[in-house]
């Protein structure tokens, strides 16, 4: 049977579609229509400042403040939301951005000379991948960095001299988006320059970014401090790798066994793809020193890797007919039901509806520092307008280890004296706590810590419960 | 096959299933305390078709995860045979027989020698003892791998075998997590092919491909609750740090060749010596390939002593058929050819002396160690005069029995998956029948909401006491005392 190429890509982004929704509809019926994930809360604050024209240069709602580090991801999105509103616009541009970042890898697949259905089946393991999901329906820079260097590619690889020639603009935007991304554009670039014919135009891309990033990491390097290096974050790589063991952003198990397979497979050409490992190897190193976030690039190298080893497979000459059909069969529902076991995780992360009534309840009281887990700081500081002790922003916290040594000191001592010592170097005037800090994320049992010393009326007044969230105002 | 050789072998058989139930019906109860876990997970299939996946009883309240499927086969066996528990494990190990009969015949093509293998595998001490009496998985698992294994061995002369082993590859990754065994051995066979040049046929590979992802995907779907709880130690299946030990015990010798049998241990291991850097065999390399993987997990303390003894013990006894078969040829070939069956006649009596007798004998012990008609007049007394939501304290390996029994929710059993705080409870537990002081015991009865402590022989041989020190009459009712003695807390400690 031959494909038939437009259908078969109406088909592939009307299943991006159906698989970037899916989790928002379920979202918007189930959920309250919160928005998914920790990071769109941050996003969505600045952007929102952006528009209604405040100076974002720094952040007050966090202890002693924050200097605004430029992130061309909230100027898309606050332009972007110009007419839609911010909460549609940070649903809708990862969303967009997704297909278009799909119509582009499809087209950059087939412009590089892959067989459709090799295209197809590539495409179709990206898509069909936690890291894209997460990475297309959670509000966040990864995505505008993928959609950036994949156009960038496209017009590099188009047999048209014209978009040829505008190809570096994108590319010249990527230095913005962090130092991680600007070497991995650089790596991917020369991967480019050797696989490629376009040797000419890899290597002015590669100019341009390396110009555009000194100057912007001069001028960093003169108006910030550098991040300290966060030191309380365990760091695991197949357990942040694998989606079946509870990465957040991470791959079926199945769809990395079938990249290694790829991987191994290609290994007679090395020294052409000699730098496609490399970049294989910066995103590893990546994925396990900047965290998940970093899968959401991986995805598609994985897809790519894994969608050649399963096109082989389907391909070989097998003895038992029976046997292919099982094995394809059992990667296909493996795939599947790892997808599926994500979404089900996915679509209760981020805040749920007691959790958002203590917030609005927060708003309307008195402004003070408000004291959680980090992993809440994004919400207190978007939904209850309030200060936090820190948030999941890190890297640019000041002082970020030793505020998270006090802030578990805080939960965990029993001390009353201690505490209220702690409480008030951080002039905390409140005390928000979820289901999820009292089922392990900081106390394992009853009465631990400070549960314990919340007893004492003089210092703590109970001013919010509901059945997932409390809120304590600290008055002594 | 000649007829006598049929006749043999299902001698072979019939001997061994006697023996087994000779000892399974020497005593009521079973030897081991997960046997009543297994047997609640039965009845719950029986009422509701589902296996028991919240538990109200276990730790007073648990979620279960496990492989179905042998609680299934016991569920329908339960239906239509009376002592279902006592016959269906035993009838599944003793097939074992037929399966090892036919794997040594594709090993050493020699039916006597074939024969004898099969007598000797029907006798494997560790597999005989915590077979016999236990309603143990493994009466199902072993069986099932090694089906696997001859399965391979026959696909090349019998395409029947590839749908046989695929039906196996699903049945055991549905019976039990040591499925992963069996994939990591086929996969290291895929490596000792490559390293030593032998022709993989193309139907192996691909079978071997299909069993590991088959395998893979079923154990993530069963554990994945599992596997995120407690991520990569589940292999040590969240034990608590202080009977680790007991668990992963290190490899010791002497106790391997006690309960592995001393002909197919020594012969086993030379023949291994021998195919390594003598005659290089491919089907050889099969059963060294799964020995090399279980010496490895045995070494890094990854699998379980006695689960990983029994692998040993039946792999060994197969290397055993090609020493046999190698003996036999070279007796052949000498001037004492004429004395053949005397030889054979003295391996049987070794056999019987280090292999038939150290399974009687483990057996025996094992029996010895089956709840006793007290320990259940005591349960049934519990579950007949105690409130329905009642918390029995007992240790450990008597949880099981008192949710099967009793009927009641105990503190702690031997099943500690996707339990919290499992290394505290059992401190708490041990503090419990230990402590002088009653406030330190009454207030972590109260934890608990302990309502009766149950006071066994168990437990006294495994906290080493005679008596617990703090119960009084104020605070302690003895309600039972018939060898074991049941005390109802009265006391709780209120806060100020």
């Amino acid at each position: 049977m031959k494909l038939d190429e437009r259908k078969s890509v109406i088909g592939m982004i009307l299943l991006v579609v159906l698989i970037l929704a899916i989790p928002q509809l379920i979202r918007y019926f189930y959920f309250d229509n919160a928005l998914l994930g920790e990071v769109s809360y941050y996003n969505q604050r600045i952007a929102q400042d952006i528009l209604n024209g405040k100076n974002v240069s720094h952040d007050n709602l966090i202890f002693e403040g924050r200097e605004y580090v430029f992130a061309p991801y909230h100027y898309m999105l606050a332009y972007f939301s110009y007419f839609s509103g911010i909460e549609l616009g940070s649903r809708l541009l990862p969303f967009m951005l997704g297909i278009l970042s799909f119509i582009l890898f499809y087209y950059i697949l087939k412009n590089t000379g892959f067989k459709l259905e090799l295209r197809l089946i590539i495409c179709s393991l990206t898509a069909i991948s936690p890291a894209f999901i997460y990475g297309f329906t959670v509000s966040n820079k990864e995505a505008a960095f993928v959609f950036l260097f994949l156009l960038g590619l496209f017009l590099m690889v188009k047999e048209n001299r014209y978009l040829q020639n505008i190809s570096w603009i994108p590319f010249a935007i990527i230095p913005f988006f962090g130092l991680f991304e600007t070497v991995l554009s650089v790596i991917g670039l020369f991967a480019v320059y050797l696989i490629y014919k376009r040797k000419g135009y890899a290597l002015i891309s590669i100019g341009i970014i390396a110009l555009v990033s000194l100057g912007y990491y001069i001028h960093f390097s003169y108006n910030y401090a550098p991040p300290e290096k966060i030191d309380f974050i365990d760091n695991n790589l197949l357990g942040g790798l694998l989606s079946d063991l509870g990465a957040k952003i991470g791959f079926s198990i199945f769809t990395v066994f079938l990249a290694l397979i790829g991987m191994i497979h290609s290994w007679k050409k090395k020294l052409r793809l000699a730098s496609a490992y490399f970049v294989i190897l910066i995103l590893l190193i990546g994925s396990y020193n900047i965290g998940g976030s970093i899968n959401i690039y991986l995805n598609f190298v994985m897809g790519l890797f894994a969608g050649l080893s399963l096109y082989g497979l389907i391909k070989r000459k097998w003895d038992l007919n029976l046997v292919k059909y099982l094995t394809i069969f059992v990667i296909v529902c493996g795939i599947i039901f790892s997808v599926i076991s994500f979404v089900n995780v996915f679509i209760r992360s981020g805040p749920e509806t007691n959790m958002i009534g203590a917030l609005y309840f927060l708003e309307r009281q008195e402004p003070g520092v408000v004291l959680s887990h980090y992993s809440n700081g994004f919400f207190i500081e978007t939904i209850a307008n309030k200060e936090t002790v820190m948030d999941s922003l890190l890297d640019s916290t000041r002082n970020a280890n030793q505020r998270y040594v006090d802030s578990k000191f805080i939960f965990l001592t029993r001390s009353l004296q201690d505490t209220k010592r702690m409480l008030k170097s951080y002039n905390v005037a409140y005390i928000f706590i979820d289901k999820s800090m009292k089922s392990g994320l900081v106390w394992e049992k009853e009465e631990q810590g400070l549960l314990f010393l919340f007893r004492n009326n003089e210092t703590f007044k109970n001013i919010y419960r509901a059945k997932n969230a409390e809120v304590w105002e600290v008055i002594g | 096959m000649k007829p006598v050789y049929k006749y043999i072998l299902w001698t072979i058989f019939l001997v061994t299933f006697v023996s087994r139930l000779y000892f399974a019906f020497q005593t009521e109860g079973y030897s081991d305390d997960s046997a009543y876990y297994i047997i609640r997970e039965v009845e719950h299939i029986k009422e509701t078709g589902l296996p028991l996946y919240n538990d109200e009883l276990s730790f007073s309240g648990r979620t279960y995860l496990s492989a179905p499927l042998y609680h299934y086969i016991l569920a329908f066996f339960d239906y239509i045979i009376p002592y279902s528990f006592k016959i269906i494990p035993n009838l599944f190990a003793s097939i074992l027989i037929f399966i090892v009969f036919f794997i040594a015949i594709e090993i050493s093509k020699k039916n006597v020698a074939s024969l004898f293998t099969a007598f000797i595998s029907g006798f494997v001490p560790i597999f005989f003892g915590k077979t016999v009496n236990s309603i143990s998985v493994y009466s199902l698992v072993i069986p099932l791998t090694f089906f696997m294994m001859l399965c391979l061995l026959k696909i090349n002369n019998d395409k029947r075998f590839i749908l046989y082993f695929i039906i196996s590859s699903f049945a055991l990754a549905l019976t039990h997590a040591s499925a992963f065994l069996i994939m990591l051995a086929l996969l290291v066979y895929l490596i000792f092919i490559k390293i030593e040049d032998f022709t993989a046929s193309k139907a192996e590979f691909e079978l071997i491909l299909f069993s590991t992802l088959l395998i893979t995907w079923i154990q993530f779907l069963l554990y994945k609750n599992a596997f995120l709880t407690h991520g990569v130690s589940l292999i040590w299946q969240n034990i608590p740090k202080v009977l680790l030990s007991a668990y992963f015990v290190e490899l010791d010798l002497l106790k391997a060749i006690y309960v592995i049998g001393l002909v197919p241990f020594i012969f086993g291991i030379y023949i291994i010596y021998h195919s390594i850097f003598r005659e290089k065999k491919k089907y050889v390399y099969l059963l060294i390939s799964f020995i090399v993987i279980i010496l490895l997990l045995l070494w890094l303390r990854l699998v379980e002593l006695d689960k990983g003894l029994i692998f040993l013990g039946i792999l060994l006894t197969l290397m055993f058929s090609y020493f046999l078969r190698r003996f036999l040829l070279f007796l052949e070939r000498t001037r004492v050819s004429a004395y053949k069956n005397y030889f054979i006649f003295g391996f049987v009596i070794v056999f019987i002396i280090s292999s038939v007798i150290p399974s009687f004998i483990l057996a025996s012990s094992e029996i010895e160690l089956s709840f006793s008609d007290e320990e259940l007049k005591a349960l049934t007394w519990l579950r007949e005069n105690t409130e329905d939501d009642s918390v029995i304290l007992a240790s450990a390996q008597e949880g099981n029995i008192i949710t099967n029994v009793a009927k009641k929710k105990n503190v702690l059993d031997t099943n500690f998956l996707l339990i919290n705080n499992i290394d505290q409870r059992i401190k708490d537990v041990k503090i419990i029948f230990l402590t002088v002081l009653q406030t330190e015991a009454i207030s972590l009865l109260n934890k608990y909401n302990v309502d009766y402590i149950y006071f066994s022989e168990r437990a006294k041989e495994e906290y080493r006491i005679d008596k617990i020190s703090y119960i009084d009459d104020i605070c302690f009712d003895l309600i039972y005392d018939k060898g074991i003695e049941i005390y109802e807390v009265k006391c709780r400690l209120e806060e100020q």
